[in-house]
């Protein structure tokens, strides 16, 4: 799973480098996402820009993920792609996670 | 009106990796049967999680087993039958797809389950029938944009292609 990491503040940045969370990927990537965010103290970041596939295994491993993380510790999610941002929609998990358009606008929120 | 677009016979391993792979080889052909940006990503997501169960559920066990998908296109439909030769549904019927409850605590959400969820929302005419040869699962998708080949693509040549 290819990952990238930023810290800044208390945001950890987690952007995927590749095309798809998919059933043979969602392991790896809930591993390796999860070791990536262990610097964070307020909130981690995933940038989902460059992935143009999610299925259901990979949206598990999302959540998985968030539910992985410390008590008030958020998992924030930014620049999903249409049939990405489809599969959030669908399963309603929309409305569990904070969803930006760009990472600009991600970083700039400060709000709890 | 409802003419024949595109029409493909494919197969792949009973994994996810063999899964991977017939959408890898089927994806980009789609747009040469016309069918749209946003008709491909459903298409998609609904072949991936029905393949994905299958190799999870009528094979268990076996990595190695075929599954064979037969695909049509006509100008409003995208149609998809399924055949393989593993595990019947339990009771012989198509689990309900209900979504989980997405209004709980953190710690209770669920982590999966959205699978027939979401082939059922994005699927009419869905049917699933056991014989002596195993499983055929078939349903189709609604096109949002009507279908239509470009240029002279045929698909012959395609036809049967083993993964």
């Amino acid at each position: 799973m290819e990952l990238a990491t930023k810290q800044s503040g208390g945001t950890v940045t987690v952007t995927v480098a590749q095309s798809r969370i998919d059933s043979a990927a969602a392991v790896t990537f809930k591993d390796a996402v999860k070791a990536a965010a262990q610097d964070a103290k307020d909130r981690v970041l995933l940038d989902l820009g460059a992935v143009d596939f999610v299925d259901s295994s990979g949206l598990g491993a999302i959540i998985a993920v968030m539910k992985g993380l410390p008590n008030g510790m958020r998992l924030d999610l930014t620049s999903l792609r249409p049939p990405v941002e489809k599969v959030f929609r669908l399963t309603r998990m929309d409305s569990v996670f904070r969803i930006y358009p760009d990472l600009a606008t991600a970083q700039a929120d400060m709000t709890k | 009106m409802n003419q024949l677009v595109g029409d493909i016979r494919l197969s792949c391993l009973s994994s996810d990796h063999g899964v991977r792979a017939l959408l890898a080889r089927l994806m980009p052909m789609l747009p040469n049967w016309g069918v749209t940006d946003e008709d491909r990503g459903t298409i998609e997501l609904v072949l991936a999680e029905t393949l994905n169960n299958i190799a999870e559920h009528a094979f268990p066990v076996h990595d190695d087993a075929v599954i064979a998908v037969h695909l049509r296109t006509t100008t409003d439909r995208f149609h998809v039958a399924v055949h393989d030769n593993g595990k019947a549904m339990p009771g012989l019927t198509l689990p309900s797809g209900t979504l989980p409850d997405h209004d709980v605590a953190r710690a209770d959400l669920p982590e999966g389950g959205f699978g027939w969820f979401l082939i059922r929302s994005q699927t009419d005419a869905l049917e699933y029938r056991r014989d002596t040869s195993g499983n055929h699962l078939s349903y189709s998708i609604r096109l949002s944009q009507s279908a239509q080949p470009e240029g002279d693509f045929c698909c012959e040549d395609l036809r049967n292609a083993q993964l």
